[in-house]
C-alpha cells in the first residue's frame, strides 16, 4: 500500500470536491419532474374544502367534459376496483388511495382529475364540486384527547395515535429531596419542509408491471406497499428515486404513489403527479406540540428529578409520527445525570394536515422545552447555565435517564467546542449587514448568549444492504437505495467503497435508488445513510475485494494475502501486477460481486438485560450571540458556533454542509416558520412570499458549525450529520434572547412581533402594570 | 392560446408553441428541455428560475414569453464549460441538493457584470433574493468572494 495520511481516502483527500459537483452546478442532475415518458397524463387532485365530513356527492360532469381531460377518478372508481378498505403507510396503516366515505382534514384528496395537460388538469379539478356533510372537527391535541372529543377516524374513538411512557429512578423520593422544583410549558407550531423540489410521482403500467419514478426518503418500502396494494409480485414492481431537491424528512413515507399508481392503471396511460407549491402545506408539516416538563436540583446544582409530558398534534395520517413521539420523549430530558425521571409522549390524530418528519424528529420541539428550561433552572440556582450543564452532562460511563449506559458520550466536548469558538470568534466584517458587528451604541440594543446542546437518537435497529460490483470494463458499481437528497450520499458511500477496495473515485460509480437492481434498504432518514448505508457498503467492498484477490491471486500464481491494492491493481511482492479490468475479463461472469446486510442491532444493557433505545447518539452543541432591538423585537444572531461529534469524516465538505445547514435551516423555524390554521383547518402561508426561509442575509457574521472526529488510532465509528444541531438552534436562541432581554418566550417563533410583544408585557409587569414611558 | 413564434436561447434562434403569456420559466424548463430552469415558487420569490436577458438576471417565472422578443436568453446550459462562475461554484462545493444552484451561479454571473467588484455585503444584498434550504451560504459566499478582484477581498480595518 502507498502511503496515505489518515486524511487521505482511496488517493482522494477527504476535502476534495463532492463527486458529481459540475453535474450539479451546471443543472445536469434529473431530478423526478425531469423523467417523462411517451402517452403521459397529468393528474391533479380535488381536495376537501372542510376539515371533517361524510362524502355525500361529487359533481363531476363539467370537469369530466372540460377540455383534455381523460377522466375524473372518485372514491367510486377506489371502491369498484375493490381497493375502499386499503389503508398504507409505514407506522399505522391509515391513508387511504382516495376519499371515500370521509374526509379528515383540509386537503384529504377526494377525487383526481387526469388530463392530457397539468395546466387542463388544473382547470378542470377547480369545476368539481364536492358535497360533504360538514362534521364538527378537531384541532388541538389536547382536546382531541379529551374523553368526549370528536373523532378524528372512525374506528379510533380515542384519537390516541400512539403513546409512549418511560419511567426509571425512584421518583416519589426525588420529589421530596429536591432543594428546588421548577415546572414549564412550552409549545411549537406546525411548519412545513419548503424543499424546493416538490412531491413529485410518475407511474406507468406495461404487462401487469408497475414502474414508478418518485421523490421518495424510502424507496424499498414504498415498493413493498404498492405490491401490497396491488397484490403483486416482488418483480413486478420497479421503483425509482432521481436525486431529490431538498426532502429534510418531508418526504418519508409512501403518500400520492398509490394513487398515482391507481389512476395511471385505470387510464391505462402514464401518469405525473406533481405537487404546486401550495400542495405542499397540505401534503405534510412539521408536528405541533406542547411540552410541560418538571425539574428537581439538589443545593449543588444537580439534577435530582425530570419529567415531562408532551402532547403531539399529528394531523389526519400518522407518516412518521410515532418516531416523532418516542425521539422527542426520549430527547426532552437531555443527556444528563438525572437519577429519577418520568416522560408520557401522546401523538393525538387531529383534522389537520398530516405531520411528518421534519429534519430533527421531534427533537426540535422536545430542546426547545428541555434545554430552555435547564437555563431557567440554573437561574434559579443563580448558576451560569454553562456551568450548570458542565455539572450534570453525561460521561462515559454514566447513564442516561433512561437507565442506559449513554456509550461514547461527547456532549460535554461538543459544548465546549461550541464555547470556545463563540468566543474566540472574529466575525467576519466584510460579510455583515447592514454594517458589520453592530456596537451597542443604540440605547434599545441588548445582546445576550445562549447555548443548547442535542441528544437525538438513530433508528435502532435498521437494515441497510449494499451490493458493489466490478464490471467487465474494471469500474466498481456501488449499488444502494440510500436516497441522494443533497447530503452527498454518492460521494460518500463512493469514497467508503474506494477506500476498501484501494481504487480512485474514477473508477466507482454509484448507483441511485432502482428497485430492479438496488438492495434494500431502510430509509434515508434518521441521519443513518453515511452510518449504516455506509457500514453496509464497506462490508460488500471487503467481500468483493476477497474475491477480486482469489482471481488475482490465480491470475499471479501468488496466494492472495500476499498480493496488495494500488490504484485499481493487485500487486505481488515481487512486482508482477494484474489490472481490476483484466481480472474482471478472466471471471466468466457479468460481474463479481460483494453482498453484504448490516443491521444496528441495539446493544444489550448488561445490566439490566434490557436493549438500549439507540445504537449511538447523534450529539450536538450550539452557542450563539444576538442581539435583540427592544423597540422593534427584531433579533439578529451575530454568532453561530456549533460542534457535532462525527466520529470520522469521509468528506469535508459534505460534513461542513450538513452541519451549517443544519442552523442555517433551524434559524427558521426559530425566527419567522409558522403555519397557523383557520377555523377550518387551512394552513397559511402557502407561497414562498409568504412562508419566509432563510436568505445570504441571514447567514451570521461569524458561523462555524464543526465535526469532532475521534483520534485517528482505533476504531471510528462513522456518524451522520444531519440532525445534530438543529435542535439546539431554537433554544440556544431562546436561552440567548432571555440573556439579552430578560424574557422568556415559551412559543416559536421568535418573531419581531412576538418578542416586542414580550418585552412589553414583561416592562408592564414589572412596572406595576403601568405603561412604559 | 397557443401561438407559434421564436426566441433567441443560447445563442440559438428556436421555435416555440405558447400562450405569450405562459411564463418563460415554463417555456425554457418544458418544451425547450433546459432542465436547469426550475419553478419552485412560481412567484418571484425564490430565484431559482434566474435567467440572464440581455445580460440581466431576471426571475424567468415572473416573465410572460411573449414579451421577450429578440433580447437574447442565457441558461446555465449556455455557459461555455470553463465559465468561471461555474468552475467556482464546483470547485468550492457551494451547493447540496442543487435544485437552486444554476438560479444562484446565473444571478452570480448577472452581478458581476454589473459590478465585478462588490463587497461581500452587496454580494450578500444581490444573492438574497435566491434561496438555497438546504443553506450552503456559506460556501456560496466563498465561491463567489474567490472571483472578486483582491481589492475588495482585503478585510476592512482591524478593530
Amino acid at each position: 500500500m502507498t502511503g496515505h495520511s489518515e486524511r487521505r481516502w482511496a488517493g482522494l483527500d477527504s476535502s476534495d470536491p463532492m463527486m458529481d459537483a459540475l453535474e450539479r452546478v451546471t443543472g445536469r442532475t434529473r431530478y423526478a419532474i425531469d423523467v417523462t415518458v411517451p402517452g403521459m397524463a397529468h393528474v391533479v387532485l380535488v381536495r376537501s374544502p372542510v376539515p371533517a365530513g361524510r362524502i355525500r356527492r361529487l359533481e363531476t360532469d363539467a370537469a369530466s367534459r372540460a377540455a383534455g381531460v381523460l377522466r375524473v377518478v372518485t372514491g367510486e372508481d377506489v371502491e369498484a376496483a375493490g381497493l375502499a378498505g386499503v389503508r398504507f403507510g409505514t407506522m399505522a396503516k391509515d391513508q387511504p388511495i382516495l376519499g371515500v366515505e370521509y374526509v379528515s382534514f383540509a386537503g384529504d384528496a377526494i377525487a383526481a382529475v387526469v388530463a392530457e395537460t397539468a395546466a387542463q388538469a388544473h382547470a378542470a379539478a377547480a369545476l368539481v364540486v364536492p358535497h360533504i356533510e360538514r362534521a364538527s372537527a378537531v384541532f388541538d391535541p389536547d382536546e382531541a384527547l379529551a374523553a368526549d372529543a370528536v373523532t378524528v377516524h372512525p374506528g379510533r374513538p380515542d384519537n390516541v395515535l400512539g403513546r409512549w411512557q418511560l419511567a426509571n429512578g425512584a421518583l416519589a423520593s426525588a420529589r421530596s429531596e429536591a432543594a428546588f422544583r421548577m415546572r414549564h410549558e412550552f409549545s411549537s407550531p406546525a411548519a412545513q419542509h419548503v424543499s424546493l423540489e416538490p412531491h413529485v410521482c410518475l407511474a406507468r403500467w406495461e404487462d401487469g408491471q408497475l414502474e414508478t419514478w418518485t421523490t421518495s426518503q424510502n424507496p424499498s418500502r414504498v415498493a413493498e406497499e404498492l405490491i401490497r396494494i396491488f397484490n403483486l409480485e416482488a418483480g413486478q414492481v420497479r421503483l425509482h428515486v432521481p436525486s431529490l431537491g431538498g426532502a429534510y424528512g418531508g418526504k418519508n413515507h409512501a403518500k400520492h404513489e398509490p394513487l398515482v399508481a391507481f389512476v395511471a392503471r385505470l387510464v391505462g396511460r402514464p401518469v405525473r403527479l406533481a405537487n404546486r407549491r401550495e400542495d405542499e402545506f397540505v401534503t405534510v408539516t412539521k408536528h405541533p406540540a406542547r411540552i410541560s416538563i418538571e425539574s428537581g436540583v439538589d443545593h449543588g446544582g444537580r439534577f435530582v428529578y425530570r419529567t415531562a409530558r408532551l402532547r403531539w398534534s399529528g394531523g389526519a395520517h400518522a407518516l412518521s409520527s410515532l418516531a416523532v413521539m418516542r425521539a422527542g420523549g426520549i430527547a426532552v430530558l437531555g443527556p444528563y445525570r438525572i437519577p429519577a425521571a418520568e416522560v408520557e409522549s401522546v401523538v393525538a390524530y387531529t383534522n389537520l394536515p398530516p405531520a411528518g418528519s421534519f429534519r430533527g424528529l421531534g427533537v426540535n420541539q422536545a430542546a426547545w422545552a428541555g434545554e430552555q428550561q435547564v437555563d431557567l433552572v440554573a437561574a434559579e440556582l443563580g448558576l451560569d447555565p454553562i456551568e450548570f450543564r458542565r455539572r450534570n452532562l453525561v460521561r462515559a460511563g454514566d447513564r442516561l435517564w433512561t437507565g442506559e449506559p449513554a456509550g461514547d458520550a461527547r456532549w460535554l466536548d461538543c459544548l465546549e467546542r461550541a464555547v470556545a469558538d463563540l468566543e474566540s470568534a472574529t466575525p467576519d466584517r466584510r460579510a455583515s449587514r447592514p454594517r458589520p458587528e453592530p456596537g451597542l451604541d443604540h440605547p434599545d440594543r441588548r445582546r445576550g448568549r445562549g447555548v443548547a446542546v442535542v441528544m437525538k437518537h438513530t433508528i435502532t435497529p435498521s437494515r441497510s444492504e449494499a451490493v458493489v460490483a466490478l464490471r467487465p470494463d474494471g469500474h466498481v458499481e456501488v449499488r444502494t437505495s440510500a436516497v441522494d437528497m443533497g447530503q452527498g450520499s454518492p460521494t460518500v458511500l463512493a469514497r467508503i467503497a474506494g477506500r476498501a477496495l484501494g481504487i480512485g473515485l474514477d473508477r466507482v460509480h454509484p448507483i441511485l435508488p432502482d428497485t430492479a437492481i438496488t438492495p434494500f434498504d431502510a430509509t434515508s432518514s434518521s441521519s443513518r445513510v453515511t452510518f449504516a448505508v455506509g457500514e453496509a457498503v464497506e462490508r460488500a467492498a471487503r467481500d468483493l475485494l476477497d474475491r477480486l484477490l482469489e482471481a488475482a491471486s490465480v491470475a499471479l500464481g501468488v496466494p492472495p494475502d500476499e498480493l496488495h491494492r494500488s490504484d485499481g491493481r493487485s500487486i505481488a511482492p515481487d512486482g508482477r501486477q494484474v489490472d481490476d479490468a483484466a481480472v474482471a475479463a478472466r471471471i466468466r461472469l457479468p460481474e463479481l460481486t460483494g453482498t453484504a446486510t448490516f443491521v444496528n442491532e441495539p446493544a444489550e444493557d448488561v445490566e439490566t438485560g434490557k436493549p438500549v433505545s439507540s445504537s449511538h447518539w447523534h450529539q450536538g452543541a450550539l452557542a450563539v450571540q444576538v442581539a435583540v432591538d427592544r423597540a422593534t423585537g427584531v433579533v439578529e444572531i451575530e454568532r453561530a458556533h456549533g460542534a457535532a461529534w462525527a466520529g470520522e469524516v469521509v468528506s469535508v465538505p459534505g460534513a461542513r454542509l450538513q452541519n451549517e445547514g443544519n442552523v442555517i435551516f433551524g434559524l427558521g423555524q426559530t425566527l419567522w416558520e409558522r403555519l397557523e390554521f383557520d377555523a377550518d383547518g387551512r394552513p397559511s402561508p402557502v407561497t414562498m412570499l409568504d412562508y419566509r426561509i432563510p436568505s445570504l442575509l441571514d447567514v451570521p457574521a461569524a458561523f462555524t458549525a464543526v465535526a469532532l472526529e475521534a483520534e485517528p488510532s482505533g476504531h471510528r465509528e462513522r456518524h451522520g450529520l444531519g440532525e445534530s444541531l438543529i435542535p439546539a438552534v431554537a433554544p440556544a436562541v431562546g436561552n440567548a434572547v432571555a440573556a439579552a432581554v430578560d424574557v422568556r418566550l415559551v412559543d416559536l417563533p421568535l418573531h419581531p412581533e412576538r418578542v416586542r410583544a414580550a418585552i412589553v408585557a414583561a416592562d408592564e409587569s414589572r412596572n406595576g402594570g403601568a405603561t412604559m414611558a | 392560446m397557443t401561438q407559434p413564434f421564436r426566441i433567441r436561447v443560447n445563442g440559438a434562434t428556436v421555435a416555440v408553441d405558447a400562450d405569450p403569456l405562459d411564463s418563460l420559466s415554463g417555456v425554457l424548463g418544458g418544451q425547450l428541455a433546459l432542465h436547469s430552469v426550475r419553478e419552485p415558487c412560481g412567484l418571484g420569490a425564490c430565484g431559482a428560475c434566474t435567467v440572464l436577458v440581455d445580460g440581466q438576471p431576471v426571475r424567468s417565472c415572473l416573465r410572460a414569453v411573449g414579451l421577450i422578443g429578440d433580447a437574447a436568453v442565457t441558461t446555465v446550459e449556455g455557459l461555455p464549460s470553463d465559465d468561471p462562475v461555474v468552475t467556482a461554484f464546483a470547485a468550492s462545493n457551494a451547493f447540496q441538493c442543487a435544485y437552486c444552484t444554476p438560479g444562484f451561479v446565473m444571478a452570480t454571473i448577472g452581478l458581476l457584470a454589473a459590478d465585478p467588484a462588490p463587497d461581500l455585503g452587496g454580494v450578500r444584498e444581490a444573492l438574497a433574493g435566491n434561496l438555497c434550504r438546504c443553506g450552503s451560504y456559506s460556501l456560496i459566499l466563498e465561491a463567489v468572494s474567490g472571483l472578486l478582484p483582491r481589492a475588495s477581498e482585503t478585510p476592512p480595518d482591524a478593530s
